[in-house]
C-alpha cells in the first residue's frame, strides 16, 4: 500500500531524513517511534506531500505519489496531523464532515451523515454531533480530529471504514488519557483489520507494543529498525536508541509490556 | 451556554436551517432594495417601482403608473445607486469573507493587505498631483481617472504584498500579514506627504473621498465595476469547501485534496479585483467585510456553504440601507457613507463580541 524508498530531506543545510526505505501493507498497522528530532514527523511529511522537496520515492497503492491527483489521493489518504488550533465555531459533524470533502459527489449528504456518525461512534464521541469544537476538551478534540480521518478513509456508505485504503497519524495520543490511547489506538487497529495500511507515529512505547504489527524506529534520521514490536522493543536496544536506562517488563505476557526508564526491579528482558 | 453567549448552538435555530436564514435575509435585502429605490426627494411608491422596472425591460405594468419623470429618476438616478450598493456592499463582504477564510481569522479584512490603503494613495496622488497633468483635459477623463488611479494603487500594494509574503512558491500568511502591516504604514506616509502638500480644495476632495461615498453612482460606473464584482459573485459560491478546509489550516486542506497554494492565489486576486474595485468606484467604506461574516456565521455558523450566500446578502442590504440614511439623514447634503458604517458598524461590532464573551475571537 505505501512504498517508500531512499527518502531523503534536506532542509535549511540540515540533513533530517537520510536515505529511508520501508513500507506498509494492507492490513497492518506500523508504528514510527524513536526520540525527539529523529525525524519522525518530517519523514511522515514527506510521505503526505507536505514538503514536496523530499527526495527519494513514495508510491501509494502501486503509483508515485507525485502522479496521483489531489482529490483522488485525498480519497485513498487520511493524513491527522497535530491538531490546529480551531477559531471557528463548528460543529462536531460539519468539522468531521470535512472529511468526506474529497469524496463529495460520491454520495449522498444522508449517507455522509450515516458515515460522521459511525466515525464518532469509533471513537466514543456518539451523541457529540452538534457540539461545538471550540468547547471540546484537548482530549475531545483530538478524538474528534480522528474521527475526520476515519470518515476520509471510508471509501463509500455501508463499506468497511480503511478498506484499501492509507491512514497517516501524527501522534494519534498525545492528548488522551490512559483508558482513552487503549479506546482510540483500539478504533486504529480495527481500520488496520478492516484492511487498511496504518503508519503511526507514536511517542508511547506501550501502545506500540500492544497494538502495532510492526515498529520502525528512527534515529537521527536513519532507520535503526523495522520489525516485530517483540524483537525491535528490548531493553538493550532502546536504551542506546533513546540514550537512558530502559527496563521492558514482560511479566505479563509477550504482548504486553511495561516499558518505563524508571529503576528496573524485576523481569528484565 | 451556548445561547447565552448569543450565538446559535450548532443545531439550535436557524443554524440549524441555514436556508431559511438565506431566505428572511433575501427578503430583507428585497425590501431594502425597494426602500432604497422609493425613498428620496421625489418619494416613489412600490407598486410604481415596480411599474417603472416594468416599463423599462419592455413589461406590462402594474396599473399603478409611474409618471415619466418618476421613471426617469428611477431609471437613471436611484437604480444605478441602489445597484452600485448592492454590488458593492456584497463584494465588500465576500472580500471580508475570503480574507478571514486566508488568514484563518474572523478579524481579518482586505485592509490587512493594503486594498484600502493602495487605493487611497492612487487616489490622493491624482487627486494633489492628477490636477496639474490633467489641466486642460476634458471633465470625462478627469472623472475616468480617479477610480482607475484608485483601483491601481489598490492592486499595486497586493501585488507588493504578495510578493514580499512569497517564497519557494508558498505564501506565508503570517509573513503576508507583516508586509500588509508594513505596506499600510507606507502608503500612510505617502497619503500624509501629499496631504501636506495639497491646497484646501483638494484636501476637501481627498477627506470626501477617504470617507466613502455611492453618490457618484452612474450606468457607465456600473459597467466598469460591475465585471468584476461579479467575477466575485460568480466565483465565490465554487471556493466553499475549499474555504472550509482552509480554515482549518494549509496542511489540512492539503490532505482534503486541495491545491492549496493555487486556492489561496484565487482567493488573494479575488480579493484584490473585488475590494480594489469598490475602493474605486466608492472610497475607502469600513466595516461591512467585517460586520457581514460575522452576522452570517453568528447566525449559520462558520460553514462556507452558507456564509458565502448570506454574508453577501447582508452585506448588499447594510450597504444600501446605510446609503438610504446617509442620502436623506441631513438631506439635501449627504453623509459619507464610511462616517455611517463605522458609527453604526463599530458599536454593533462591540456589542457583537461583549456578547461572544470567552469566545470573542471565535465566532
Amino acid at each position: 500500500m505505501l512504498e517508500a524508498a531512499g527518502v531523503r530531506i534536506e532542509r535549511q543545510g540540515r540533513l533530517l531524513v537520510d536515505g529511508v526505505s520501508f513500507h506498509v501493507g494492507a492490513g497492518e498497522l506500523v508504528a514510527l517511534i524513536g526520540p525527539n528530532g529523529a525525524g519522525k514527523s518530517s519523514l511522515l511529511k514527506a510521505v503526505t506531500g507536505e514538503w514536496r522537496d523530499a527526495g527519494g520515492r513514495v508510491a501509494i497503492a502501486g503509483r508515485e505519489r507525485r502522479r496521483w491527483a489531489p482529490k483522488a489521493l485525498a480519497r485513498q489518504v487520511a493524513v491527522m496531523a497535530q491538531s490546529p488550533q480551531m477559531r471557528f465555531d463548528f460543529a462536531v459533524s460539519e468539522l468531521v464532515g470535512l472529511g468526506r470533502a474529497p469524496h463529495r459527489g460520491g454520495s449522498a449528504p444522508a449517507q455522509d451523515r450515516a458515515i460522521v456518525a459511525e466515525a464518532l461512534a469509533a471513537v466514543g464521541l456518539s451523541g457529540f454531533g452538534l457540539r461545538s469544537v471550540l468547547r471540546l476538551s484537548g482530549g475531545e478534540r483530538q478524538r474528534v480530529f480522528l474521527a475526520k480521518a476515519i470518515a476520509q478513509v471510508t471509501p463509500a456508505p455501508g463499506a468497511l471504514p480503511g478498506a484499501g485504503r492509507l491512514l497517516l497519524l501524527d501522534e494519534p495520543t498525545s492528548a488522551l488519557d490512559l483508558a482513552q490511547q487503549a479506546a482510540a489506538m483500539g478504533a486504529v487497529r480495527r481500520i488496520a483489520d478492516n484492511g487498511a495500511a496504518v503508519l503511526a507515529v507514536l511517542h508511547d512505547l506501550n501502545l506500540a507494543a500492544s497494538f502495532a504489527d510492526r515498529v520502525l524506529v528512527m534515529t537521527a534520521g536513519w532507520l535503526a529498525a523495522d520489525g516485530a514490536p517483540k524483537e525491535v522493543l528490548t531493553a538493550e536496544r532502546l536504551s542506546a536508541w533513546y540514550g537512558c536506562a530502559v527496563c521492558v517488563d514482560r511479566r505479563s505476557g509477550d504482548a504486553a509490556r511495561l516499558i518505563s526508564v524508571a529503576a528496573c526491579r524485576s523481569g528484565r528482558a | 451556554m451556548a445561547a447565552r453567549a448569543g450565538r446559535a448552538a450548532p443545531g439550535a435555530g436557524l443554524r440549524a436551517r441555514p436556508r431559511l436564514a438565506i431566505g428572511l435575509a433575501s427578503a430583507l435585502l428585497v425590501a431594502t432594495l425597494f426602500l432604497g429605490l422609493g425613498i428620496g426627494a421625489v418619494a416613489i411608491g412600490p407598486l410604481s417601482v415596480v411599474d417603472a422596472m416594468a416599463h423599462a425591460l419592455g413589461l406590462p405594468g402594474t396599473g399603478a403608473a409611474a409618471t415619466p419623470i418618476e421613471r426617469s429618476i428611477l431609471i437613471s438616478v436611484r437604480l444605478p445607486r441602489v445597484l452600485l450598493g448592492l454590488l458593492a456592499g456584497a463584494a465588500l463582504a465576500l472580500t471580508g469573507v475570503l480574507m478571514q477564510a486566508f488568514f484563518r481569522n474572523p478579524l481579518a479584512d482586505p485592509a490587512l493587505i493594503g486594498v484600502s490603503a493602495g487605493g487611497a494613495l492612487g487616489a490622493v496622488c491624482m487627486i494633489v498631483l492628477g490636477a496639474a497633468v490633467f489641466e486642460g483635459l476634458s471633465q470625462a477623463v478627469s472623472v475616468f481617472a480617479l477610480p482607475l488611479a484608485a483601483f491601481l494603487g489598490s492592486l499595486g500594494a497586493c501585488a507588493v504584498v504578495f510578493v514580499l509574503a512569497r517564497q519557494d512558491g508558498v505564501v506565508n500568511v503570517t509573513t503576508m500579514l507583516l508586509c500588509g502591516i508594513a505596506v499600510n504604514a507606507m502608503a500612510g506616509a505617502g497619503i500624509g506627504l501629499l496631504s501636506f502638500m495639497a491646497d484646501d480644495a483638494q484636501l476637501r476632495d481627498l477627506t470626501f473621498w477617504s470617507l466613502g461615498s455611492l453618490g457618484a453612482a452612474s450606468w457607465w460606473q456600473l459597467q466598469a465595476v460591475g465585471p468584476a464584482l461579479l467575477a466575485l459573485l460568480i466565483a465565490a459560491p465554487f471556493l466553499v469547501m475549499g474555504l472550509n478546509a482552509l480554515l482549518l489550516g494549509d496542511a489540512e486542506a492539503l490532505h482534503l485534496g486541495y491545491r492549496v497554494e493555487r486556492l489561496k492565489l484565487v482567493v488573494l486576486l479575488l480579493t484584490c479585483v473585488g475590494a480594489g474595485a469598490v475602493v474605486a468606484m466608492c472610497g475607502v467604506i469600513g466595516f461591512i467585510g467585517l460586520i457581514a461574516p460575522h452576522m452570517s456565521r453568528l447566525i449559520v455558523g462558520p460553514d462556507h456553504r452558507y456564509v458565502v450566500p448570506l454574508a453577501a446578502i447582508l452585506g448588499a442590504a447594510l450597504l444600501t440601507g446605510a446609503d438610504i440614511v446617509a442620502r436623506t439623514a441631513v438631506a439635501p447634503a449627504e453623509l459619507p457613507i464610511g462616517v455611517l458604517t463605522a458609527v453604526i458598524g463599530g458599536p454593533v461590532f462591540l456589542w457583537l463580541l461583549r456578547q461572544g464573551k470567552g469566545s470573542a475571537f471565535h465566532a
